[in-house]
């Protein structure tokens, strides 16, 4: 039935197309042809008067120098009112728990299995919890170290991705320009969320206009940490420690077909 | 009161029991199930107006955990990892390095220029420099191959297996979806065919620049979004779609053949010249004199 209706809309489609045709020509035709007229002037359009100026226009002027940016508990809309980059189900969510051995956190496999369901890698559904059979804890060459293991027991290839510990942070910028949501280290003290120094790996789910969305593991899966860009870079790698960032290089969900 | 009876309802017990499924345990509060956790998948779902949605498990401590149950979040112990104050939730910072940078590509450690030479971005002459973003990969404005439906991943490989994708699939962001796939939820693409996957091939906003079961009918689609104005007799596409050139690959998907097409435009141009106004005979007024 679905399968009929689409060649006839197919039809539809072809006998409109072959009457706008008949219609061009004809019209081609029959149109007199007209002497050019001088461009009237335009009119010059009084300016519109903004009621909501925070709405339309003026969201420059929230950059992370104004004064009311500052970091705070949100929900997925970022601050500056445009489409959060990484809108991730609330129904995918994962929260962090205790490694089964040692009871040490499992923060990055966490992080880093939400990554790989965000990018559509079911093989690695799973990872977090066959990592907490081991003792807790992550550092790089553990998480290389894992994800080969996992695979290899699992009999899979090896997921393509990129880990960089560094200082720049263009790799985790390009990484959710792109679509993709990257697992990053995070050391607290926002306020927010945690009041002091800690150690941890979260996703980041927007890095745009000089705001970054933290969609945390630890705490509500409803809310982000909403970030100014310069607050978010001091806790991504701090004084002594480097920041770490996990992109999954299988794409993202595809976008919303256009009708 | 309504507190008081969220409250009560809040802290009711919480069972474990058995079900038909061996693999599944069911989870009840006040002898009601409200929820079930899968074994194998170490899911927990509960029942919604929706149907059944992943959930967060609500137990904090069961009493009768099924086999294999990864409890619900656990307040990771404080680290063991010597910075005083800091609180640790799975980052060993004791084995991180400090200084310099690190990169390793799926599990492989690798030097920067490698690294970058896989985001596509700079040479080794400018490795040591700051990333600039703008040289990266940026594919969010790439076209997007998706497959959905039974056998998606086979199609997929066998499409990535073509000589021809090496050259038109070049930057395209290609995956293969199960027809009930999270990702593609409310998003628009549907399995047309229940035993055969259905090729997508849209531009980075959704736009559908082919739609179909036909890997050659993708081909086609890549061809046009590479080379949109070159007419080419032996293509495909022309056959298969005469109005693609008109009005943009998946407009249509309807089969004709190009002669009854040539026919049809023949017709056309005829009627409009037999129907044609004649001028008038020599010394009469011409129209719009």
């Amino acid at each position: 039935m679905q399968k009929q209706l689409v060649i006839l809309v197919d039809i539809g489609k072809w006998l409109g197309a072959i009457s706008l045709l008949i219609v061009l020509g004809c019209w081609a035709e029959r149109t007199p042809v007209v002497a050019p007229q001088p461009a009237k002037p335009e009119a010059e359009k009084p300016a519109r008067k903004r009621i909501f100026p925070i709405l339309k226009g003026e969201l420059d002027d929230l950059q992370t120098d104004a004064p009311g940016a500052r970091i705070h508990l949100g929900d997925t809309h970022p601050p500056d009112g445009s489409k959060i980059q990484i809108d991730f189900p609330l129904e995918r969510d994962m929260r962090n728990i205790g490694s089964r051995v040692d009871g040490a956190g499992m923060c990055v496999m966490t992080s880093a299995e939400r990554a790989a369901d965000w990018s559509g890698l079911e093989e690695l559904k799973g990872i977090r919890d066959w990592a907490a059979k081991r003792p807790g804890g992550c550092y790089p060459e553990k998480f290389d170290a894992q994800v080969k293991q996992y695979c290899k027991e699992k009999k899979i290839n090896v997921p393509n991705y990129i880990f960089y510990l560094g200082r720049d942070a263009s790799i985790l910028e390009i990484a959710l320009k792109s679509g993709r949501m990257p697992a990053v280290s995070y050391s607290g003290h926002d306020g927010v969320q945690y009041r002091g120094p800690i150690a941890h790996v979260v996703n980041p789910v927007h890095y745009r206009d000089g705001w970054v969305g933290i969609y945390d593991n630890n705490y509500d899966a409803t809310k982000r940490i909403w970030l100014p860009e310069n607050e978010f870079l001091n806790r991504w790698a701090d004084g002594r420690n480097l920041g770490w960032v996990i992109v999954w290089l299988d794409p993202p969900p595809p976008p919303v077909v256009a009708e | 009161m309504f507190l008081l009876l969220a409250v009560l309802l809040a802290i009711g017990d919480f069972t474990w029991g058995t079900t038909n499924d061996p693999n599944q345990k069911s989870l009840w509060q006040d002898g009601k199930q409200i929820g079930v956790w899968k074994i194998a998948e170490k899911e927990y779902l509960t029942l919604t107006a929706r149907g059944w949605v992943h959930a967060t498990c609500p137990v904090d401590d069961p009493q009768d955990p099924p086999p294999d149950f990864v409890g619900p979040p656990e307040r990771p112990k404080e680290s063991t990892v010597p910075s005083p104050g800091e609180i640790n939730y799975g980052l060993d910072r004791s084995k991180c390095p400090t200084e310099g940078e690190y990169f390793s590509y799926s599990g492989t450690p690798i030097d920067k220029a490698k690294a970058l030479a896989v985001l596509g971005a700079m040479d080794g002459q400018t490795a040591q420099s700051k990333v600039d973003p703008d040289q990266l990969t940026d594919d969010h404005q790439s076209a997007r191959l998706t497959v959905v439906g039974k056998g998606a991943d086979k199609l997929l490989a066998t499409i990535q297996a073509d000589s021809r994708w090496a050259e038109l699939g070049k930057g395209v962001l290609a995956a293969d979806y199960k027809p009930d796939a999270w990702q593609l939820r409310g998003k628009g693409y549907k399995a047309t065919s229940p035993d055969k996957p259905t090729i997508y091939l849209t531009d980075s906003e959704g736009k559908i620049l082919y739609q179909g079961e036909d890997p050659e009918g993708l081909f086609d689609g890549l061809r046009r979004k590479r080379d949109p104005w070159t007419f080419k007799w032996n293509s495909t596409w022309f056959g298969v779609n005469p109005f693609t050139w008109m009005f943009g690959a998946g407009w249509s998907n309807l089969q004709i053949p190009i002669e009854f097409v040539l026919l049809v435009i023949g017709a056309i141009v005829v009627g409009i010249l037999a129907l044609r106004k004649k001028p008038g005979p020599p010394g009469q007024p011409t129209r719009g004199a």
